[in-house]
């Protein structure tokens, strides 16, 4: 046999086995929920699965689930150990969906089943799936107006959803009756139970061919082999301090001013500190996040620069965060924080920006912001199942990298692993027709290496009634930046046509409930990534190609590249690089450009109400920051934009 | 049973199996000719016949498999395509699923659209869910599109329309236009290629198709009209990535299907195999010149996917790790494949680091020992210097060798920047080159939650009786089976499979609300379908057998199980309760009767009554030879160089001999290792015992 590691139990070959073995566990849980569920929000991947060892820590975590979801799952295995330590049995199942006991949002429900082993819990198996509806008061649970939870939906502290084998009706029914869809959500309940109840099947027969001791110090060996490896790249890393920050658009409850997340990294010797200190208390919408979810993004942040480290406990051993409760990254009962993922994906791009500085062969500029849209009310079609619920949500673009463009149409980092919905699908279930579905020209960032491209999405109500829609996003003011010289890519918002109508109104980002028509034409896009680098040093080549395709308008090639294009056939897609304009007007640009971000924003607002500038030019040229319905200037936002565009783009350009 | 031929091509290799009529087997090898394939079938065919003494009118069923529609996608040299799709959606490949294949990877790239921009072109026209027509088809931008493409000289053109699976009218209007404004260019219709919802994966599998029509069906037609202008009348089948046979011209038609096909003639192989030697826990190793592929078989059956991913890296049939590659959606064997194999070149990374492929020297220039314009050093290379190949040459001499240049060619390339001998260097690469091939092994086994060690390896291909053994050990795997005729037995599998066809069509509603004559209507159009594809493979209504399924699930759910219909009508209770009995069969529970349950779609299999018969086994040999040669080989720092015997697979018996022992083959080389013994076996497969 092979010989043995110091630190470790096994030997290297068991371990390895065993390693594959709770990874597989968890895949094989994932495999089945994906095939039995009923939401098809948890069928587009809106699922994670979990071993916990008897501790509640986490064995393993799946290959291929959400990231949003890592560096919860431990908090809410703990809280159900907490609860119901004395009282567990072979057979039982519990259930969690508690925010504020580690846990994401509402929707996210947890089941969590105990293995036994001769008599004792030896690890847990936890399935979570994200449900279509938890009820609250809107479809979909995501109330934009909501200010504490009692708007978002049922909050489920640890119940026994399963008792010694034998499903508790009453639990389950008293919970399904509060959400807008009870026979689904029972499904889902069976669906992720039975999950459970494969990982626990694969943990016996672990436990047959290997041994109980063998399986359990399995169980430590993993997640101390991590942790080891973890511990030793970051010793070899610089020691040090990094600061920096992102915003969130707008507090509805308080004045004009983005919303800062502060973030401050240390490193030293084998761990890193992130201390949210300075950020801004919660605000009176449901862009909140508890605790857990800010260890998560953290989590999810940090994996993004050790991608070839399994997820586990291990993981997390070398990372402490200090978030300031009542913060925006530290919510408590009964805040709202179903949109936690706004706070999220501020915390991870602010991670990804300073691991740039850290790890500059895998540096990475702003990715798009998470959008989702929900419509629901009375499908006229369908006698048979009259309500329908349409969520929706779009790929978009990643930040330009040190030495290649960003990703193209990609799903938004809190969710790597998230999956879109069939158009063909959505139109069977819903009355809602997409009449565009493709990539969006100009949305990418500028940049010596430009952001990925983001889409745009128009659809039509068809025959409805009693229909709303929401909107979960952001960064219509805090558009996506570029960093090291690259420049922002656009806003975020959602545009209507009401049915007859040409006048297309502005609703922006973020809003609830407002009534939709049979008719009604409804469009979004989402940004493009980031750029990295000054986009006059981009290779006019590949601007050039970037106009072949599409990606970029000759005019954008221009204004953001300085590339002066000729047409030789547009049918053909063919130009040529004017070499001699191209010279002449990156010289103009770089002379002034510089100017253009000191102009009176009131000035710069005025020709934007003129039509002499668009939003593009606003944010890349200006940084400028209006109400982009009715064109006034936003002072505070502006100010905080000008100042993060400063140290991110315009400090890198060449005098 | 009368004289059949199976022709496997591979990148580096072409197999050719003869079984005659009179129960003789003739099998050859010969180089592949990537610049057209079918010259090295040519010539090899002529020889093979004049080996068998037979003319080739005496051949009564040509079976092929070909990498030649895999290497299209793989090498990005399929035909010019364009694609249409309704306005609004040209960029349904570009925007795919969402799903990465690494997360957290920020360096990964998404694989480039198979149709570039320009030439996706958007009609005017919609259809609703239902198959509704909401805008008619605007003939005006139809033809504006197809001239547009033609002009753009596409060789292939993929329609793709928004719920054409529900009604196929503007795409049958688009092929008739096609005819017409963009002549001569091969077509391929969503609502032909695969009838389902889903648009990315109908439209992805379609472009696929498209992007293979040119390049397969010239391919085709110069092998039939080979074999016809030899006097050869006979069909020619083709494998599907399934493992079942299709006529060629249906795979000129829908070359989707045979994306996989050289490697499920393996994996079929392997599984008469193990229904010969009673073993039924099986993992497939195929390791030829370019790629070694890895399927895993449980229980007597090789696992299957309905939809996976071509030109991803590590190929795999898992619906969890998707987005590395192109999405087809049609039946396969579930495989796992890594590029390595024995033309991989060995290489130094930038760090000095002794690296294996992914690239090849493939059949031309091969490796340096061919002497045919190779300059790199390869697998094949290591393994001559080493000593496990004969210096004298393959192939029983036809495919000559120049050790001398080999080693040159590792010296200067790898040995002296490592500052190793040759020897350690060469077995380096080795270890490498083992390490990559266990990743498909694990793919398909240990990442599946499944003991490798619980399975016996099968392992064949030009370099599976090589590396073999040595993959085996370092997954703990006690036993490996080397078939006889290895190097050609994937062309052998070929002819235990059998021809089979699948229709299938999504029909969506309530299992309470289907009409029971629009579904017979459906099923009697399906098997219409499949028996008529069956009989253009020359397999009469008489031997074909046929399965009606249908695709089922809870009403809300996503995915789908599929339960058999039975010949006598449409009964909904007991196929709700079939229903209920499978999902709880499958997954560990079912939902109560008052549950709807959904009907997704139809399908009708037809296959023909398998043909070939069982080989008889034969009393093996008796004691082995006291009296043979040696030659030197090293076997790593722990062994370092030792006399290995050199003998036949005639030599071995019952009796376990211990390596380390060369044993070569027409076509190809055994290596048994110090530590490991092989015997001989009733079938002539020799079993390898590791400790």
């Amino acid at each position: 046999m092979a010989t043995q590691r110091e630190g470790f139990a096994l030997d290297p070959v068991t371990f390895e086995v065993l390693k594959n073995a709770f990874i597989t566990t968890v895949d094989q849980m994932a495999e089945q929920i994906l095939r039995t569920c009923y939401s098809f929000v948890i069928y587009n991947r809106d699922f994670s699965s979990a071993l916990n060892d008897v501790n509640g820590d986490s064995i393993a975590q799946g290959n291929y689930d959400i990231a949003v979801h890592v560096g919860t799952l431990h908090y809410t295995c703990k809280d159900v150990i907490r609860y119901f330590r004395d009282d567990m049995q072979p057979g039982d199942v519990f259930a969690i969906n508690d925010p504020y006991a580690g846990g994401t949002h509402f929707p996210d429900v947890r089941l969590i089943r105990p293995v036994f082993v001769d008599g004792k819990p030896i690890a847990y198996a936890q399935s979570n799936g994200h449900w279509s509806d938890v009820g609250g008061s809107v479809p979909g649970s995501f109330d934009v107006a909501a200010r504490d939870m009692f708007r978002e939906g049922i909050r489920i502290t640890p119940v026994r959803l399963w008792d010694k084998g034998v499903f508790r009706r009453d639990v389950a029914d008293m919970i399904a009756a509060n959400t807008r869809d009870p026979a689904s959500i029972i499904g889902d309940m069976l669906s992720q139970a039975e999950a459970t109840r494969v990982a626990e099947r694969e943990l016996l027969r672990l436990v047959d061919k290997y041994g109980k001791d063998t399986v359990v110090a399995g169980f430590a060996d993993v997640q101390d082999y991590v942790e080891r490896a973890m511990r030793q790249r970051l010793a070899a890393l610089p020691d040090g301090v990094w600061e920096t920050q992102d915003f969130i658009d707008r507090d509805p409850s308080g004045g004009e001013g983005m919303i800062p997340v502060k973030v401050k990294m240390t490193k030293t010797g084998d761990r890193v500190i992130y201390d949210f200190t300075g950020s801004h208390p919660c605000i009176g919408s449901l862009y909140n996040s508890a605790f857990g979810s800010t260890f998560s993004a953290v989590a999810a942040g940090m994996k993004t620069f050790f991608p070839d480290l399994p997820l586990n406990s291990g993981f997390y051993r070398p990372i402490e965060v200090i978030a300031p409760e009542d913060t925006v990254v530290n919510a408590r009962w009964p805040v709202a924080v179903t949109g936690f993922l706004m706070p999220f994906e501020k915390i991870m791009n602010s991670i990804y920006e300073i691991w740039s500085g850290i790890m500059p062969q895998r540096a990475i500029a702003c990715a798009f912001n998470l959008e989702y849209l929900l419509t629901g009310g009375r499908d006229l079609r369908a006698p048979a199942k009259p309500i329908f619920m349409f969520y929706d949500w779009l790929p978009g673009g990643w930040g330009g990298r040190n030495g290649r463009d960003g990703c193209n149409v990609t799903t938004a980092c809190f969710g790597t692993g998230l999956q879109s919905q069939p158009v063909e699908g959505q139109e069977r279930g819903s009355p809602i027709l997409t009449m565009e579905y493709q990539v969006l020209t100009d949305s990418p960032g500028p940049g010596k290496w430009r952001g990925g491209a983001g889409v745009r999405k128009s659809s039509i109500l068809r025959e409805a009634d009693q229909t709303v829609i929401s909107y979960i996003c952001d960064r219509e003011r805090a558009v996506v930046w570029g960093i090291q010289g690259g420049l922002p890519s656009m806003p975020h918002g959602l545009s209507i046509a009401r049915a007859g109508s040409n006048k297309v109104d502005w609703l922006g980002s973020a809003f609830s409930d407002v009534p939709l028509n049979s008719g009604d034409w409804f469009s979004r896009p989402t940004a493009g990534g980031g750029g990295f680098g000054d986009p006059l040093e981009r290779d006019p080549a590949l601007v050039r190609e970037d106009v072949a395709d599409d990606y970029v308008s000759l005019e954008r090639a221009r204004k953001d590249y300085g590339v002066v294009l000729r047409v030789i056939d547009k049918d053909l897609a063919e130009y040529a690089v004017d070499e001699v304009a191209t010279q002449a007007e990156r010289a103009r640009i770089r002379a002034a450009r510089r100017g253009w971000l000191a102009e009176d924003p009131e000035a710069v607002a005025r020709r934007f109400r003129a039509g002499e500038l668009d939003a593009l030019d606003l944010v890349r040229h200006y940084a400028v920051i209006l109400d982009w319905d009715t064109g006034a200037v936003l002072p505070n936002s502006t100010a905080q934009f000008r100042e993060m565009y400063q140290k991110r783009a315009a400090a890198y350009w060449p005098e | 049973m009368p004289t059949r031929l199976a022709i496997d091509i591979g990148g580096t290799f072409t197999d050719f199996v003869l079984i005659t009529a009179a129960g003789a087997t003739h099998r050859l090898k010969r180089p592949s000719t990537p610049h057209d394939f079918a010259e090295a079938i040519a010539r090899g065919l002529d020889q093979l016949l004049e080996i068998a003494g037979l003319p080739a009118a005496a051949v009564a069923e040509a079976r092929h498999a070909t990498t030649v529609a895999s290497n299209a996608v793989l090498e990005g040299k399929g035909g010019r395509t364009g694609l249409i799709t309704t306005r609004g959606f040209r960029d349904i490949l570009e925007i795919r699923t969402l799903r990465m294949p690494r997360l957290y990877d920020l360096a990964w790239q998404k694989p480039p659209v198979l149709v570039e921009r320009a030439l996706r072109r958007e009609v005017e026209e919609r259809l609703d869910a239902r198959g509704a027509v909401r805008t008619p088809l605007d003939e005006a931008s139809a033809i504006a599109a197809l001239r547009a493409l033609s002009a753009e000289h596409v060789q292939a053109i993929a329609v793709s329309l928004l719920h054409a699976y529900a009604n196929d009218v503007h795409e049958r209007r688009l092929a008739e236009l096609a005819a017409i404004h963009a002549p001569g260019v091969h077509v391929s219709l969503s609502a032909d290629v695969l009838p389902e919802i889903r648009e990315y994966e109908r439209t992805s599998t379609t472009v696929i198709n498209a992007y293979l029509q040119p390049v397969v069906s010239a391919y085709l037609d110069r092998l039939r009209g080979m074999l016809r202008q030899r006097g050869s009348m006979a069909p020619l089948l083709v494998m599907q990535s399934a493992g079942g046979l299709m006529s060629a011209d249906l795979a000129s038609r829908f070359p989707a299907s045979i994306v996989e096909s050289g490697p499920a003639a393996g994996v079929i192989g392997a599984m008469a195999l193990g229904r010969q030697v009673g073993i039924h826990d099986l993992i497939s190793f195929d390791m030829g010149g370019t790629t070694a592929k890895a399927a895993l078989i449980a229980n007597g059956e090789a696992a299957r996917t309905v939809e996976f991913q071509v030109g991803g890296g590590i190929m795999t049939g898992s619906r969890l790790l998707t987005g590395s590659g192109y999405t087809l959606r049609v039946p396969a064997i579930d495989l796992a494949e890594v590029g390595a194999g024995g033309g991989s070149v060995v290489w130094l990374d930038r760090a000095g680091a002794p690296q294996v492929g992914p690239q090849s020297a493939g059949a031309d220039p091969g490796p340096v020992c061919y002497g045919m314009g190779g300059t790199e050093p390869t697998i094949t290379d290591c393994s001559l210097v080493l000593g496990w190949l004969n210096p004298e040459g393959l192939a029983g001499g036809t495919v000559k060798l120049d050790p001398a240049a080999a080693d040159a060619a590792l010296r200067t390339k790898v040995a002296e920047p490592l500052g190793m001998a040759a020897d350690k260097a060469a077995y380096g690469a080795i270890e490498v080159a083992t390490a990559a091939m266990i990743r498909a092994i694990r793919a398909v086994s240990t990442e599946r939650g499944l003991d490798s060690r619980d399975f016996a390896l099968v392992a064949f291909g030009g370099n599976g009786g090589i590396f073999g053994p040595l993959v085996a050990r370092s997954l703990g795997m006690r036993r490996v089976i080397v078939p006889p005729g290895l190097g050609v037995f994937s062309a052998t599998g070929l002819l235990d499979g059998v021809i089979e066809h699948l229709a299938t069509k999504t029909h969506k509603v309530l299992l309470t609300d289907a009409e029971p004559a629009a579904v017979a209507n459906l099923l009697r159009s399906l098997a219409e379908r499949a028996l008529g594809h069956l009989a253009e493979a020359g397999c009469g209504r008489e031997r074909v057998v046929l399965q009606r399924s249908a695709r089922l699930r809870y009403f809300g759910q996503s995915f789908e199980l599929s339960v058999a219909l039975p010949e006598d009508g449409w009964n909904v209770p007991a196929l709700a309760e079939a229903f209920g009995v499978e999902h709880e069969r499958t997954y560990g529970h079912r939902a109560g009767p008052d549950e709807p349950v959904e009907l997704v779609s139809l399908g009708v299999l037809g296959r023909a009554a398998p043909a070939s018969p069982a080989a008889a086994p034969t009393q093996p040999a008796g004691a082995t030879r006291e009296a043979f040669a040696t030659r030197d080989a090293y076997f790593g720092p722990a062994f370092g160089w030792q006399a290995a015997k050199r003998l036949t697979r005639a030599d071995l018996s019952a009796e376990a001999v211990p390596g380390p022992i060369i044993i070569e083959e027409y076509d190809a080389t055994i290596v048994v290792p110090p530590g490991v013994t092989a015997q001989r076996d009733a079938f002539g497969n020799l079993l390898m015992d590791l400790p």
